[in-house]
């Protein structure tokens, strides 16, 4: 085993780069984070298009969402990349229809996130902040977000974690992600398929588990400051005694 | 994979949907100044990656290579899975297919074929406690392959009463073997010979049969009606043959010093009829 590490731990790692395209578990890395810093405003504006009081927006959105949380990623990536061009006549690189897809699918499960985390804080707090005479958009910044942003948190983790597992379906447009870059390993060494899957769970299993700790330390912090601002100003109530 | 069919049949959709090829392919690689070709990259010795360097090697990427160099242009290799070989490149996402390739009439009325560059037949592997030694003898028993191929009809054909079960991979099906979860593992020989070569110790618990199940001719794919480009892909080829740098090549991955371990070529890159 040490044998097979040492011969193909930089593929596993990088793919063919330099001299051919990036893959493995950087190029796994580099379409989750894509995928979900596209994802983020795209979700939000979609959250915020689905509960506007204009029908002519919020209808087509919640239609989108509706169809894109009904379909498999699987299928739209396999569709993306076959399909389409045969229509469009536009020809759309692996790494773009993956990405694309996983902006998509993230977009569209964000932003019933970002509606939950938005509807479970009281109308009140925006009523509020408008009444102080803020703007529609400023009152969401200022206001709604800082706190659906913290009471949101855990599910955003939960929907981060799953896109780096789902990067994985890349491989059946043969990206050259990590899943496919082992899969080519386990086909050149034929004989340690236990071992070789063994490290590509491994690998996943730091990458979700590393971010799970990240998220885990910044609730803490975030609690704290809650607490802190608390404690200075005992005699104001802070927007975040709602229920 | 119960998407597999579903796929197949995508695909398939989409192929019929895509539009004919409208430019002249040939002109098209020249203006670019590159010409990518399809491979697999995980069927040693045809091509695979090379842990060393990390790059593409093998039999079909000397092909293109050559071809690249007969045309003056540059050479991108581009990995493609099994399934999605044919649709890239009725596509055009690919201008050449050096994908392992078995030429078949079948597959004539998708695209075209460039003079046939390898003749494998298909053989089977046994383990030795079997006490198997003729293909006849696989009669009633279980027989493990890969789905999709060639290897599957040919083995129904040469033993119509065996117990044929199929694997999304070869390398399912091998490693069925190993496990004793049937007693022959059918494939093209040049595979059979690259596993063998791979088993280290346990090369002698298993034997690969002498009968052959039928004869693959493997050739390189070209879009349908794509004459310019054929004509120049066949040329390229001749060349080769005839300067004796086609042979020199199929020593080089085939030959005694590689695990397929031929030692005598059998055939010639002269011809792109084929029977089956």
């Amino acid at each position: 085993m040490i044998e097979v590490i040492q011969t193909y731990w930089v593929y596993f790692l990088i793919g063919q780069f330099p001299d051919g395209p990036l893959g493995g578990l950087t190029l796994t890395i580099v379409i989750a984070a894509g995928g979900l810093l596209l994802a983020f405003p795209l979700g939000f504006a979609l959250a915020i298009a689905r509960m506007s009081p204009w029908p002519i927006l919020s209808w087509p959105i919640t239609g989108m969402v509706y169809v894109v949380r009904g379909t498999p990623l699987l299928m739209v990536l396999f569709w993306a990349y076959f399909f389409l061009p045969s229509i469009t006549g536009q020809k759309i690189s692996q790494f773009s229809t993956m990405l694309g897809a996983l902006v998509l699918f993230n977009a569209a499960y964000l932003s019933e996130i970002f509606r939950a985390g938005i509807q479970a804080l009281s109308t009140g707090q925006f009523e509020a902040a408008r009444s102080l005479g803020l703007s529609y958009f400023a009152a969401l910044r200022l206001v709604v977000m800082p706190q659906v942003m913290r009471n949101m948190l855990p599910s955003l983790v939960n929907q981060f974690v799953s896109t780096i597992k789902d990067t994985s379906l890349g491989y059946i447009i043969g990206l050259s992600e990590v899943s496919f870059i082992a899969s080519q390993i386990n086909n050149l060494v034929l004989t340690k398929p236990t071992e070789i899957y063994f490290a590509l769970a491994l690998a996943y299993f730091t990458l979700c588990f590393g971010l799970s700790r990240i998220a885990f330390w910044l609730e803490r912090r975030l609690a704290q400051d809650e607490s802190r601002s608390k404690m200075h100003r005992p005699s104001k109530p802070t927007l975040l005694e709602q229920p | 994979m119960r998407y597999a069919r579903f796929m197949t049949s995508f695909i398939l959709l989409a192929t019929l949907l895509s539009p004919l090829a409208k430019a002249d392919q040939l002109a098209d690689i020249k203006k670019k100044g590159e010409i990518v070709v399809g491979v697999l990259g995980t069927d040693e010795p045809n091509s695979f990656i090379d842990p060393a360097t990390r790059k593409i090697v093998g039999y079909d990427v000397d092909l293109s290579e050559a071809i690249a160099k007969k045309l003056g242009v540059k050479l991108t290799l581009k990995q493609l899975s099994v399934a999605a070989r044919i649709p890239e490149l009725e596509q055009g996402r690919i201008d050449l297919l050096a994908a392992s390739l078995t030429h078949n009439k079948e597959r004539e009325a998708k695209i075209d074929f460039s003079l046939t560059t390898l003749v494998t037949g298909q053989r089977v592997m046994v383990r030795k406690d079997s006490g198997i030694t003729a293909v006849s003898q696989l009669a009633g028993k279980k027989v493990l392959t890969v789905k999709g191929g060639t290897q599957e009809p040919n083995i129904r054909k040469a033993v119509p009463t065996a117990d044929v079960v199929t694997f999304e991979t070869s390398l399912q099906a091998f490693i069925g073997l190993q496990q004793g979860k049937g007693l022959g593992y059918v494939n093209d020989e040049v595979s059979l010979f690259n596993n063998y070569g791979k088993l280290g110790d346990a090369q002698k618990d298993y034997v690969i049969l002498p009968q052959n199940l039928s004869i693959e001719p493997l050739a390189l794919g070209i879009r349908k009606g794509e004459l310019g480009l054929k004509k120049l892909v066949d040329d390229a080829l001749r060349e080769l043959e005839k300067s004796g740098e086609a042979e020199k090549l199929f020593f080089k991955w085939y030959g005694p010093n590689s695990k397929v371990k031929f030692d005598k070529r059998t055939f010639r890159i002269d011809s792109d009829k084929v029977d089956g």
